[in-house]
């Protein structure tokens, strides 16, 4: 290391250092100060160098040094005779000159310290914009609130509320759940799927008998044209007190204490939150098809016509009142318990085809097709819609940007909805120092409503497609999935993230309910076929269009559903996953999930499958459509 | 007779560095020298000429230091470096360049003032 650069190294360490010095009486004052004094300038003179120096406002060093030029300036100019009122005159503006050297010391400073300086200023002048763009950030967040103009939950009740009390279905339903006797545990273990072989079946039969006066009131309760809940956010006294009918398989000591706390704690709010509306009677409509189906297979086993159909006809009935609220959840509860009926109907008509008449079989036939199975995501808007005005500022004109109060009802329902599912997060945490910064970032109002409603024309659009010709392209959970590629975006979207269901899933649940549905009306056909002719036809384009107006399609071809006569027997069947018609042979091994439209849909990835051996065995074969195999598998479908 | 501001911030920074050109100077005898040189044209108070050193001294046009003088006193000594012999060269140029202009258009003649009698290389 060679001399120069030791002294600029020093020359760096002493400008670093020097600004540091706190103390003005420090040494480098008191030098500064004797400097002054012992040059024996005149007063006016030595005044004039402490004013300039300190305005200066420079390292103690350069003022040193400035002061030091000063007086071997005025002693040269009293040497030559000049008065010292001339010199301080002459001098001119003491603060002038003070501002104007500093800015030239300034520039002459070590070429390190300015840089670090230019850094400084740069890194505070970035800091000072975030922060000013931060407070303005938390200004938006902070000090506007959601309008919460409209009353959605309200809204639904009151169309509920017009219908008279004479035809709401609810009312009975309800009777009928407080009149449903215990149920036997054997007997819940198996129920409704319990066959004349079971060991189980005398106890199940016992117990469906002791339900007669609950069959009864749900029976009428079908026949009501609506079915008329009101919807509330909050447990009535006999849902506290009696939940275990319809939260089976749940600690119910716990439970209890849960909705009992939950009961007491809750704050009367008019217009709560339509995404925690409460929808017990679900579960309660399910549980009632599930004593109806059972009713049925007993009711066949005693050759009890009347009541079979009288159960059968309650089950398609009542299938269509859970559908009232318009939610997604309560149109695939519908679509079950609709399964459930013609499930049973199916092993009627396999068991005993005779037992019920002509016309039962019409008009059961005409209430399974009553009214077209379509995807309804009108409650999802509501949600959506409801959320908005709960989350978001309001122009007035539809647009609007998230609250720190939006912010923290997402965090509650967020939270509540990775709690139960136990995914990973994809919502940031919400702290208050965040607050702004999340809610900067997130995008407005119209954004979120105009994707949301994309994404719901998408998925009318891909119900509107054959299925057999839908694509990955096709697929409106291919947009959802895009918004959540990574943290940044899925907290971005989380409010999409929240509300919007798997769309491709509820689609591909009412193309299969659609198609069990079909079956089993064709099935009826064939029985109606059968007693007309004597035999059953050799192909379904045989049965009159009078019975059978149009052959129902293949969801994975669109070509005729199959039928072939085994031992004289009708079968019908869909190729099923591996679009190959195996002449009716079911898969070897079949598996639940091969159900799930990423499992079967499109032909594309399912090619793919085919050649995994694991997933081979599951997927080459038929899905046997009607007769659904007895027992074990109908059991196990059952308790799907 | 005084010049304007903007005229004495181009043309005081050439002046300084010409009278650097021949040798060393401190801070009063520059003060001097400009006065009396220019006939008080370019006489620019102390408050302007020790902030247009610093200025110079910053660009590396000059070097200071300090040493004693005859009469044992410290004085601050200006000397210009080789980057401000260039830059008087550059300068000139351009100032003969203006001053010819000038003179084309009638504004300026070409004479030299009367200037009393000035010691090259200063009074050290």
């Amino acid at each position: 290391m060679n001399r120069s650069s030791i002294s600029n190294r020093n020359r760096v360490w002493r400008a670093l250092l020097s600004p540091v010095r706190l103390n003005p009486f420090g040494p480098g004052f008191n030098s500064l100060a004797r400097a002054v004094e012992d040059s024996a300038l005149p007063a006016p003179l030595q005044t004039l160098i402490h004013d300039l120096t300190r305005r200066s406002r420079l390292w103690h060093s350069e003022r040193v040094d400035v002061a030091r030029e000063l007086i071997t300036h005025f002693q040269d100019g009293l040497a030559s005779g000049v008065s010292p009122e001339a010199l301080a005159t002459n001098f001119g503006d003491p603060a002038q000159a003070a501002a104007l050297i500093r800015r030239a010391k300034k520039r002459g400073r070590p070429r390190a310290w300015r840089a670090m300086m230019t850094t400084f200023k740069g890194v505070a002048a970035l800091l000072a914009v975030i922060l000013g763009l931060y407070l303005l950030l938390a200004a938006r967040a902070f000090l506007t609130t959601p309008n919460i103009a409209r009353n959605y939950l309200a809204e639904i009740n009151a169309a509920t509320a017009k219908v008279s009390e004479s035809d709401r279905a609810w009312p009975l339903y309800r009777r009928a759940y407080l009149a449903q006797p215990k149920m036997p545990k054997p007997v819940a273990d198996h129920f409704p799927g319990i066959t004349l072989e079971d060991p189980v079946w005398p106890a199940a039969v016992a117990y469906i008998k002791e339900c007669e006066p609950m069959l009864n009131l749900i029976r009428q309760a079908a026949t009501r044209p609506s079915f008329g809940v009101q919807l509330s956010n909050q447990l009535t006294d006999v849902e506290v007190n009696d939940h275990s009918f319809w939260l089976a398989g749940l600690d119910v000591e716990k439970a209890h204490a849960e909705f009992q706390a939950q009961r007491e704690n809750a704050v009367p709010n008019p217009n709560p939150e339509l995404i925690g509306v409460l929808l017990p009677y679900l579960g309660t409509m399910r549980s009632f098809a599930r004593h109806l189906a059972f009713d049925t297979r007993e009711a066949s086993q005693s050759g009890d016509a009347a009541r079979a159909f009288a159960d059968l006809q309650s089950m398609y009935r009542m299938a269509d009142h859970t559908n009232e609220d318009g939610f997604l959840i309560s149109g695939l509860v519908r679509l079950a318990i609709k399964d459930l009926a013609s499930q049973e109907l199916g092993i009627i008509l396999r068991d005993r085809p005779a037992l019920l008449s002509d016309d039962q079989l019409a008009s059961l036939a005409h209430l399974a097709s009553r009214l077209p199975m379509k995807l309804e995501l009108q409650g999802e808007s509501n949600f959506m819609q409801d959320m908005l005005q709960r989350t978001y500022s309001d122009d007035g004109h539809g647009e609007g940007h998230l609250t720190a109060e939006g912010l923290r009802l997402l965090k509650q329902y967020t939270s509540a909805m990775h709690t139960r599912t136990q995914t990973p997060s994809g919502i940031e945490p919400f702290g208050a120092l965040f607050t702004p910064i999340t809610a900067g970032l997130a995008p407005s109002r119209r954004q979120v409503s105009d994707i949301f409603n994309k994404s719901i024309a998408d998925t009318y659009a891909y119900a509107q497609i054959p299925p057999w010709k839908r694509t990955d392209e096709d697929n409106p959970d291919r947009f959802i999935a895009s918004l959540k590629q990574d943290q940044i975006s899925g907290s971005r979207y989380s409010l999409i993230a929240l509300l919007t269901p798997a769309l491709s899933s509820a689609v591909w649940s009412y193309d299969r309910a659609i198609q069990s549905r079909d079956a089993v009306l064709t099935a009826v056909a064939l029985e109606l076929h059968r007693r007309k002719h004597g035999s059953y036809p050799n192909s379904l384009a045989e049965i009159e269009t009078s019975i059978l107006p149009a052959i129902p399609l293949d969801i994975f071809d669109g070509q005729p559903l199959r039928f072939a006569l085994r031992e004289g027997k009708p079968v019908l069947y869909s190729i099923g996953v591996d679009r190959k018609d195996d002449g009716g042979r079911p898969p070897e091994k079949p598996n639940p999930s091969i159900g799930r439209p990423d499992q079967s849909m499109p032909a594309s990835r399912v090619k793919d499958m085919l050649n995994d051996p694991l997933r081979r065995p599951a997927m080459e074969g038929d899905w046997i459509l009607w007769p659904l195999p007895s027992e074990p598998a109908a059991k196990a479908k059952s308790d799907e | 007779m005084r010049i304007e501001r903007e005229l004495m911030r181009g043309a005081g920074p050439v002046a300084v560095l010409k009278l650097l050109e021949r040798g060393e100077m401190y801070g009063y005898e520059l003060v001097e020298a400009l006065a009396t040189r220019t006939a008080g044209v370019l006489d620019m108070g102390q408050s302007t000429l020790y902030p247009l050193l610093y200025n110079l001294e910053a660009k590396g046009l000059i070097e200071s230091y300090w040493k004693k003088s005859a009469a044992e006193r410290d004085r601050k000594y200006y000397r210009l470096t080789k980057a401000g012999v260039r830059r008087l060269a550059k300068d000139t140029e351009q100032w003969r360049a203006v001053s010819t202009a000038m003179a084309a258009l009638g504004i300026t003649a070409s004479h030299t003032l009367r200037t009393p009698t000035m010691p090259a290389g200063g009074a050290a």
